[in-house]
Order: C-alpha cells, then sequence, then structure tokens
C-alpha cells in the first residue's frame, strides 16, 4: 500500500493559537477519504496546508512523495476545491476552462467540457448568475481538467442544498471511479462521506483520532449494552471512547480488539455517525496511541 | 499567465486606453490653437521692446486648463483602480487560491501581476506626462511657471515617477489588507500624505534656495522661470510686517521717484529679499523628485512580494 499523502507531527500555529497540532496520518493511494471533525478541528488548515497554500509550523508531510512546494512538479498533482468555491463572478463557464487549460499543462479539456455539458451549466453565463450547485460543479470540473493525482476539497457541499448536494457527490463519485485519483474530502456531514468515501479520518482537537478503511471501522465498532455496573474487563481488552450509565443499564461506546466473550453485555452493530460522534464526543480522551493502535493491525 | 492577465485586466486597459485618447484629442486640438494664438501675438508685439504688455491670451480656455490641471488626480486613479485592484481583489474574492492552485507556481504568476502593473503603470504615466507637457509648452512660455508646484507635478518626469508610486502603494495595500476596500482608502490616504510631504518640506530644499537681496536698483521678485518661495521687505534682515509708510520712514517722504524711495529705502537699512530656486534647477529637481519616487515604489514593491510569496494563501 503506497501513502498518496502523509503527515507526521504536523502543526500550524496562527499568533498563540494551534489550528493543527501533532497530526499524524496516512492516506493510502487511490482511497476516497473523508475527513471528519467539529467545526475548528483544523480541517481546513490541514487541506491548506496539503495543497501548499499554507505553511506548516512544525512538522513533516508528503503529497504525492512530494513535500509541498511553489513549483510546477508539485502543484500540477495536487488539485484543490476550498470551502467557499472561489471562482471569477464576471467570468463564465468557458472561460474558467480557458483558464484551466491556460494554467496547466495537463490539462484534459474533454473531460472538463463534458462533465458540464452532461450536467447542463449554461457555458455562457456570469459565474455570478450560477446556482451554488452550478458553481460547485464548475470549481469540481476545473479541478478535475487538471488531471491531478491527489484531490483535496474543503466541505465542497456545505453551502449546497440536499438535491445539490446529492449531485455534487454522484459526480464525484463517478470522476473517482476511473483512475488512480486519491480524493481527500472535509465533511461534518458524516452520511455525504459514507456514500462515496472508502477510507476515514476523525480529526478531533487538531489531533488524529482515526484513520482507517471504512468497512474495517463499520466491523470494529460495537455499542455495548449491559445491566452490568463493572466495566474494568471491557476496559482492560478493548478501547471505550464513550460511555452513558443509567440506573438501569450502561452503554459503552467500543473499539473491539477482539470478541466479546461475556455473555451479560449485549453487543450491537453501530452506524458510522454514531462511531464519528463517539471520537468527537469522547468524555474519556484516552492516549492517541491507543487510539491508532489498532489501525495498523 | 498571458491569456490569464489578458482576460483579468482587458476591460481596465481598454477603459485607460479610451480616457487618454479622449484626452489626448482634446489636448492635440487645443494645444495647436493656442500655440498659434500666442504666436501671433508675439508675432504682433515689436521684437525690439521686451515689454508685450499684458497679451490678455486664453481668456476662454479655462476649462482646459482646470482639465490639465486635473490630471495632478490621474496618477491616483490608477493607484486605486489598477494597483489596489491588482492583488488585492483576488485576496477579496479568494481567486488567489484559485489562481495559486492551479499548475502554475506563486512566484510565476506574482511575477507576470506585478510587472503587468508596474509597466501599463508607467507606460499610461508616461503617455499622459508626454500630453500634458507638450500642451503646456505655450503656458509656461506664457507664464513662465512651470517649476510652480502644481505645474512641476504635471510635466516632465514627475507623472511617470508619481503613476509608478500610486500603483506600487495600491499593490502593497491591496496585498497587505487583503480587502478592496480598505486597500483603497489607504492608496488614497498614503498618496495624498506622501506627495504633499515630499511637495512641501522636500522638494524645496534639493538644493539650497538663492537668497537676492535688492539694493534698490531692481524692481525685486525672483527671475522668469525661477520657483520663488518669498518676496519680503526686510529691515536689517527682518521681515517687515504691517503698513510701510511715511510714518515708519519719515526721511524718505519727500521723495518722489521710485528710484530716489528705493534707494532711500536701502540706505535706511530697507531692502526687498527674493528667495527661490532658479529656472535651470528645473530638471535637477524633476530627476530627483523622480528618483525618491521611483525609490519609495521599489520598496513598496519589494515588501508586497515579499507579504505575498511568505503568507499563507
Amino acid at each position: 500500500m503506497t501513502a498518496a499523502l502523509t503527515t507526521h507531527g504536523l502543526g500550524r500555529r496562527f499568533g498563540g493559537k494551534w489550528a493543527v497540532q501533532d497530526c499524524t496520518l496516512s492516506i493510502p493511494e487511490g482511497r476516497v477519504c473523508g475527513l471528519v471533525g467539529a467545526n475548528g478541528a483544523g480541517k481546513t488548515t490541514l487541506l491548506r496546508m496539503l495543497a501548499g497554500l499554507s505553511t506548516p509550523t512544525t512538522g513533516d508531510l508528503e503529497v504525492c512523495g512530494r513535500r509541498p512546494s511553489d513549483d510546477v512538479a508539485f502543484l500540477s498533482d495536487v488539485g484543490f476545491l476550498a470551502q467557499e468555491i472561489p471562482l471569477h463572478k464576471r467570468w463564465n463557464a468557458e472561460d474558467h476552462l480557458r483558464f484551466g487549460a491556460a494554467m496547466n499543462p495537463r490539462w484534459d479539456d474533454a473531460v472538463a467540457r463534458e462533465r458540464l455539458h452532461a450536467l447542463q451549466i449554461p457555458f455562457e453565463q456570469p459565474i455570478r448568475t450560477l446556482s451554488g450547485g452550478q458553481r460547485a460543479q464548475v470549481a469540481l470540473a476545473l479541478c478535475l481538467g487538471k488531471r491531478p493525482r491527489v484531490l483535496l476539497l474543503d466541505e465542497p457541499v456545505a453551502a449546497l442544498d440536499p438535491l445539490a448536494r446529492r449531485e455534487f457527490l454522484s459526480s464525484l463519485a463517478t470522476a473517482v471511479a476511473d483512475g488512480d485519483l486519491t480524493v481527500v474530502l472535509s465533511s461534518h456531514l458524516v452520511a455525504d462521506l459514507e456514500r462515496i468515501c472508502d477510507y476515514l479520518v476523525v480529526l478531533a482537537a487538531s489531533q488524529t483520532m482515526l484513520a482507517a478503511d471504512i468497512d474495517d471501522v463499520l466491523a470494529s465498532h460495537r455499542i455495548l449494552t449491559s445491566a452490568h455496573r463493572d466495566t474494568s474487563a471491557i476496559e482492560r481488552d478493548h478501547v471505550v471512547l464513550q460511555r452513558e450509565s443509567t440506573p438501569r443499564q450502561t452503554n459503552l461506546w467500543v473499539r473491539l480488539n477482539g470478541p466479546v466473550h461475556d455473555p451479560a453485555w449485549q453487543v450491537d452493530e453501530l452506524g458510522l455517525e454514531d462511531i464519528v460522534l463517539a471520537y468527537l464526543g469522547s468524555q474519556h480522551p484516552l492516549e492517541r496511541a491507543q487510539y491508532l493502535g489498532t489501525v495498523a493491525s | 499567465m498571458t491569456w490569464l492577465i489578458w482576460r483579468q485586466h482587458r476591460m481596465q486597459a481598454a477603459t485607460a486606453a479610451a480616457l487618454l485618447g479622449a484626452l489626448a484629442i482634446l489636448l492635440a486640438i487645443t494645444g495647436v490653437t493656442m500655440a498659434h494664438d500666442y504666436h501671433s501675438a508675439m508675432a504682433a508685439c515689436s521684437p525690439s521692446s521686451s515689454i508685450c504688455g499684458d497679451l490678455n491670451l486664453f481668456r476662454g480656455d479655462g476649462a482646459i486648463m482646470d482639465l490639465v490641471n486635473l490630471t495632478v488626480a490621474v496618477p491616483l486613479l490608477i493607484g486605486v483602480f489598477w494597483g489596489a485592484t491588482s492583488i488585492g481583489r483576488e485576496y477579496d474574492s479568494g481567486t488567489n487560491v484559485l489562481a495559486w492552485t492551479q499548475s502554475v507556481s506563486r512566484r510565476r504568476w506574482l511575477a507576470a501581476k506585478v510587472t503587468t502593473l508596474l509597466v501599463t503603470s508607467l507606460l499610461a504615466g508616461i503617455a499622459l506626462s508626454v500630453m500634458v507637457t507638450w500642451w503646456s509648452k505655450t503656458m509656461n512660455a506664457y507664464h513662465g511657471n512651470r517649476f510652480d508646484p502644481l505645474q512641476f507635478d504635471l510635466q516632465g518626469l514627475s507623472p511617470a515617477a508619481y503613476t509608478l508610486f500610486a500603483a506600487a502603494l495600491g499593490l502593497l495595500a491591496g496585498v497587505a489588507w487583503r480587502r478592496i476596500l480598505p486597500a483603497i482608502a489607504t492608496t488614497v490616504g498614503g498618496f495624498v500624505l506622501v506627495r504633499l510631504s515630499i511637495e512641501n518640506w522636500v522638494r524645496p530644499h534639493y538644493e539650497t534656495a538663492v537668497t537676492v537681496l535688492d539694493s534698490g536698483k531692481g524692481k525685486g521678485g525672483a527671475p522668469a522661470g525661477a520657483w520663488s518661495f518669498s518676496n519680503d521687505l526686510v529691515h536689517n534682515g527682518h521681515v517687515v510686517t504691517g503698513p510701510i509708510g511715511p510714518i515708519q520712514i519719515p526721511r524718505c517722504v519727500h521723495l518722489v521717484t521710485r528710484d530716489q524711495m528705493n534707494a532711500c529705502l536701502a540706505q535706511s537699512g530697507y531692502h526687498f529679499r527674493s528667495v527661490y530656486q532658479p529656472a535651470g534647477r528645473y530638471w535637477t529637481f524633476q530627476w530627483i523628485e523622480a528618483g525618491i519616487f521611483v525609490g519609495i515604489s521599489a520598496m513598496l514593491v519589494a515588501v508586497a512580494v515579499f507579504l505575498v510569496l511568505r503568507r499563507d494563501a
């Protein structure tokens, strides 16, 4: 498994405040990776560092085997779509395609053009007259026409209505279906990520809580329910992310390190959203190594 | 990059070309007419006599003269509409991120943007200067005042240097603020402040001013074409203020002719003192002024480039 991008101890400080701190993760090539975290968890700063738009304060990072730098070799490998979906408001889609052609040596005009045709995006109307969904599609076409090896998307659907969001994600899904493009897509909407991603990174307080295959994540996380009050046996064998105790029962959100033998515990599957929430809302912060320990295995 | 620069700035280029073209036509027509009127009037007065009296010319040309005087603001307009928007608007609308995530390095993008801005601004400044300087030849001959502050600012090297400065100031303001409105405000304020400061407190001292005490023979005042700072009646080195008449200098009261009066005043310690920069220093001053503004521009551009390359997008 080759890593499309890796970070090690990555940190970025603005003034006295760390936006990203000690972030270590690795995303395999060819995956569609969802990056989740609460607002302010450092998703945007992380993506901007990966795109070379922001300079790390500490730590190392590599994208496609290169440190982000101001040279053509790095820039042509990385596509980036910022949260605000910046486009030239007075230009039309046609202008943006010409812009892409003029600014990118690997530009694939047919790919970008056919996408916009298929989506019935008007080519001659100024961008400011298009809907949010159409703008996002123009921006995505610009990113894909560039033929990057890694595509970084910062909350691209956050401002879109549910229908436009679904269209955007499905058109992204078809675009990444063929080829070995690696995509990192940040969002706080887990349902959206589940539809398109096969890899998940959870950031909380700017640290990596989880970085794993979504199938593995789903298979290894369970909610345990019991009338038991004693949880020490479970805590010894597994990683308890969150607990909830009522006089009648105890719920444990757990990452399993193996089967649960005690029949007193009822074991139920967890949805991806519940798993993510368990990590984000973890009331008993554990050692990061403990979280990451099982990822490698 | 050429495509991007052209696509982004073609409207600004067209507007500027149209305005400068219109000004050129206006100045060409009035300039030729006024030169003709002036030469006819000069030819009409006797070449042997140095005094033609008041030629009473150009009475109907107030509008064009005002317009020419208003071109003092053109560098500022270029600073606002070209300088401040050049990169300031990219930051403001986030399109700098769009440009920096294509396959063109930030350095190359910046070099193209800055070079285009500075070269076109300088060319516009030169075009303006050529037009106004040519048009002003008649007025310079008529009034002999091209060294006076406003005329000095409108002709020669000054407009080009000011335009370069305004563009560089706008560029830095846009880069520093990353928002267009504060960048424009900073450009306007900074330009006016620097221009007025240098004009009032620095330019008069490029060379030591000439001081002439008229001992009573001449008419007093600075020679033609000089930049005159003051013409005062002084008594033992002090400027005399208030009314000067028989009461102050009783012994000169009975004198009748002007020469007699002047001689008497001189004997009593009264002189006319003129302080001025002679007309021959005009081009020295132009070069020094232009040099200062080009130097400031270079520093502003250097800071702007540093900020764009070193700061996060």
